[in-house]
């Protein structure tokens, strides 16, 4: 007996001194303090549990997620374990961003969760509990990186029945598998074009949350961390573009997908996958779906032809026909100034196709008429605009050398002249969007560099095309009138379509710079009207009154153009229109809207778009569509792209759309949203909104 | 003016415009041209990259107090590295990019005594503050190793190794990706592994 005693003395004390011995549960390092945990208190042989453990990190310091991002280091699990029993991979809580400096890393603040399956083999005899061991390393870090590391360890039960564990730890589970991305949610393909990862997915419905997500892909290289993406709904298509990294995978693009819950305002996270589609991606529309690269570039030309009927190209082009009249030279000579008339076309079209694509390629949102977002442009455009049109109404000569930089170019004769009144026609057309071309751009945007400049180069090529015409068939400029006194009238008119353009091109400038801009660039166009004037003035004169005369302009030009340069500087919060009828644009409410039974149409336009505004004068704010709109209970928005608006951009390219207008109709429920045509009339539009009041009846 | 200048012209301005808009993004990259520049070093001597055509230089970012950056070094692996690219007439430049106050940032006295401290064999430890190198490398961590060959041209750019941790036991074992790299230079054959992900802590940049 005493000796019975004695060896349970023993073995008690030997039981003590190992389970001393072995890891607690619970280790407090410099900055986390790191706890494992079993979901069952009793787990049954072949059944199994889950395992946790959590790493508590002081305020303001992170660990890593599995993909680090561009620095730092996955947390690690070393499980030592009795044969029989086996740990699975750490199935991670879904990351965050976590920016710093220029770089982005992925990881975790808080007290990250990180769970283990442990599978128990079915042979392994109840009542003998399973010792669990794991040797935790991790890099916690702040503005500095600090590894540590905890060895922790616990003592499960076996029971024949499963004991699952209480609160806390069960809680503690239930937070960490609500933390972790739920099951493949959103599956597509992915192909890279031209220096950007488009991935296409299809699945869970996140219309209104695609702005917030973000795609932390499984693997190191596979994206750039730091560089932002886009993402987009085009119908049923959820677009994603981002940059690629150095080690993109041939095979599938694994990954999670964090989003802003737009209804719960929660943050949520789904497994992504998408595998290597092997074709580049061609983000289409109804009107850019069945383009090829020839219709495309078939189209940018007819919408070039069309451009030459825009109000603010047609007065440059006026000017430059009359000269053909006038000079009446050689056919060689004709053809030449056809020639270099459009190569100055085309010259800045490609400028243009150069900065499109390398704004592309930096990441930004970039669209047709996208320079006229830049107050400097637009002020810029107003002072050559506002020279020549003066120059018209002074009757100046044609000749003069100093009548305005851009004016002097553009009249100084000659083929260079002729080259330059190209690139002016092409930078005023900017604006102004003619149906056919919107779709090519559209197109050419998505498309690899030398397909999207052939496009551009074929929207210039459209624009250049009559004046070169003319040119190589001199028969018809025979149905021109003959010179004469009314040339000089026309010229004198031809400066009132300037001048209103000029108008226009302020507002827009008011829009961007506020009112007391607007009154520094009215400012400096009378110091360059004052300049033209002086200079008309004194030209003739010889001596020391031409050369003050000179100075005095000299100095006029400069004034203007430093006040012009101040006034740009000098930005101050837009001007909004009010507007009663319309709400500001918001996609992520759209479904919410549509599933409470009413329609929503959408308006995206910009102040420096002429078709957008001619749109809404003729068609949108007409009382009969403002009836009809009331009448339908239909919610109207308007997306205002007159500045950057990233948001809006992406709309756009979700539609194939490089630009303004873009006119979308969504019947109330789910049905397929419709596009309505560039150029809208009263009846077409009120036609639009009637079928869509059949269709919801019908369904 | 007569149509071929006007042509030419417009060429030009074309080449002229596009060669800014694809030279001013991004980081380099492999088989291109490795950006130039111009550096102080801890004695007050100017590198200036363009000066080392006809060598290989091997470029290693460092930060003596990041805990991988200790481990390299702390192992003698580093230093080892060092004194093989020396004795191979391989031109090699630590630089350090971290801003002042900011962890790794030392004046020229500290950066030669840690040189000298811990035996290391650097052609010259460059002090870029302000951190453009590091910037127009994409330099993220550190050690983050560069090597870019006798023309100029960059062949390697990524980690020391494939062990991705801050455990010295770990050097053991682990693929050396920048022997392996000059190994492969030196044969005259293409680098096997000429990108992999840099490990360590993030570069200090001031903001």
């Amino acid at each position: 007996m005493t000796r019975l005693i004695i060896n349970f003395a023993i073995a008690a004390l030997f039981a003590i001194a190992t389970a001393e011995a072995a890891a607690p549960a619970a280790v407090t390092t410099g900055h986390a303090r790191a706890e494992l945990f079993a979901e069952h208190d009793a787990a049954a042989a072949g059944e199994g549990t889950w395992l946790a453990l959590r790493l508590t990190l002081d305020e303001g310091w992170h660990t890593y997620w599995k993909n680090p991002g561009d620095s730092g280091e996955a947390t690690r699990l070393d499980w030592t374990l009795p044969e029989g029993v086996e740990a699975g991979e750490i199935v991670w809580p879904a990351p965050e961003r976590i920016p710093f400096g220029p770089f982005v890393n992925f990881g975790f603040h808080g007290a990250p969760v990180h769970l283990v399956r442990l599978d128990i083999a079915d042979d392994w005899p109840a009542g003998q509990p399973v010792r669990i061991e794991v040797f935790a390393s991790w890099l916690v870090c702040e503005e500095i990186c600090i590894p540590e590391e905890a060895r922790l360890g616990l003592d499960l039960e076996v029971a024949a029945t499963a004991r699952l564990a209480a609160d806390p730890v069960a809680g503690i589970f239930a937070a960490a598998r609500a933390a972790t991305p739920a099951a493949l949610a959103l599956s597509g393909s992915y192909a890279v074009a031209d220096g950007t990862l488009q991935i296409e997915l299809a699945g869970a419905d996140m219309r209104g949350a695609a702005e917030t997500l973000f795609f932390f892909p499984d693997q190191w290289g596979w994206i750039e961390p730091s560089t932002p993406q886009t993402w987009a709904y085009r119908e049923q298509e959820l677009i994603g573009r981002m940059t690629p990294g150095p080690a993109l995978p041939a095979g599938d693009l694994g990954g999670v997908a964090v989003f802003v819950d737009d209804r719960s305002g929660d943050r949520r996270a789904v497994r992504v996958l998408a595998t290597g589609a092997g074709v580049p991606p061609l983000i289409d529309s109804p009107a850019a779906a069945q383009l090829g690269v020839w219709q495309a570039l078939l189209f940018a030309i007819i919408g070039g032809l069309i451009l030459n009927l825009m109000p603010c190209v047609l007065p440059v082009l006026s000017i430059k026909a009359l000269s053909l009249v006038t000079h009446g030279e050689s056919r060689g000579a004709l053809r030449r100034s056809g020639l270099a008339y459009t190569a100055g076309v085309l010259c800045c079209f490609a400028i243009l196709g150069v900065v499109l694509i390398a704004v592309r390629s930096a990441g930004a949102a970039a669209g047709w008429g996208f320079q006229l977002q830049s107050p400097g442009f637009v002020v810029a455009m107003s002072y050559v605009l506002f020279a020549m049109a003066l120059v018209l109404s002074l009757g100046l000569d044609p000749g003069a050398g100093l009548a305005g930089a851009g004016d002097g170019l553009t009249r100084g004769g000659g083929l260079a002249g002729t080259f330059f009144t190209g690139a002016l026609a092409a930078v005023v057309a900017t604006p102004c969007t003619a149906p056919f071309m919107a779709a090519a751009i559209g197109f050419a945007l998505v498309q690899p560099a030398p397909v999207a400049m052939a496009v551009m180069l074929a929207v210039g090529l459209g624009l250049a095309l009559p004046f070169l015409v003319l040119t190589f068939v001199p028969a018809w400029t025979r149905w021109l009138p003959r010179p004469g006194a009314w040339m000089t009238r026309l010229k004198q008119g031809l400066a009132f379509p300037l001048y209103a353009t000029v108008l226009w091109l302020l507002w827009v400038a008011g829009q961007q710079i506020g009112i007391d801009g607007m009154v520094r660039v009215w400012s400096g166009l009378l110091l360059l009207a004052l300049a033209i004037w002086l200079f008309s003035v004194w030209r003739h004169d010889r001596g020391g009154s031409r050369m003050a005369a000179i100075g005095c302009a000299i100095a006029a030009v400069i004034g203007s153009i430093f006040v012009a340069v101040t006034s740009v500087r000098a930005p101050e919060a837009p001007i909004r229109v009010a507007d009663s009828v319309s709400v500001p644009f918001a996609e992520g409410e759209i479904p919410a809207i549509r599933a409470s039974g009413r329609a929503v149409f959408v308006n995206m336009t910009a102040a420096w778009c002429i078709t957008c505004l001619v749109n809404e004068r003729v068609a949108l704010d007409t009382e009969a569509v403002r009836d009809a709109l009331a009448a339908r209970s239909i919610v109207y928005m308007k997306g205002d792209w007159t500045n950057r608006d990233a948001a809006i951009s992406s709309y756009l390219a979700s539609f194939g759309r490089a630009g303004v207008p873009l006119y979308v109709l969504y019947p109330p429920g789910d049905g397929a949203p419709r596009v309505l045509p560039q150029i809208l009339t009263e009846s077409s539009l009120l036609d639009a909104l009637d079928e869509l009041g059949d269709d919801g009846e019908s369904t | 003016m007569n149509i071929s200048t006007l042509t030419k012209s417009c060429i030009l301005a074309l080449l002229v415009f596009a060669q800014a808009a694809i030279a001013a993004p991004g980081e380099p990259e492999i088989g291109k041209p490795a950006p130039l520049f111009s550096a102080t070093d801890s004695n007050g001597k100017t590198h200036n990259l363009a000066d080392y055509r006809g060598k290989i230089v091997v470029l290693e970012w460092t930060n003596h107090d990041c805990p991988y950056v200790r481990k390299h070094y702390g192992a003698g692996n580093m230093q080892a590295l060092q004194n093989d690219a020396r004795e191979a007439d391989i031109v090699w430049l630590t630089v350090i990019s971290s801003a002042p106050g900011k962890q790794g940032y030392v004046d020229p006295a500290e950066a030669n005594k840690l040189t000298a401290s811990r035996n290391a064999a650097p052609h010259a430890v460059l002090l870029e503050p302000d951190g453009a190198i590091g910037k127009a490398y994409g330099a993220r961590t550190t050690p983050h190793m560069y090597i870019i060959d006798a023309e100029g041209v960059l062949r390697y750019k990524g980690g020391i190794d494939d062990k991705p941790t801050s455990d010295p036991a770990d050097i053991d074992g682990a693929e050396n990706y920048v022997r392996a790299a000059l190994a492969d230079l030196a044969s005259g054959s293409a680098v096997r592994t000429p990108v992999s992900r840099p490990y360590g802590c993030s570069v200090k940049y001031g903001t």
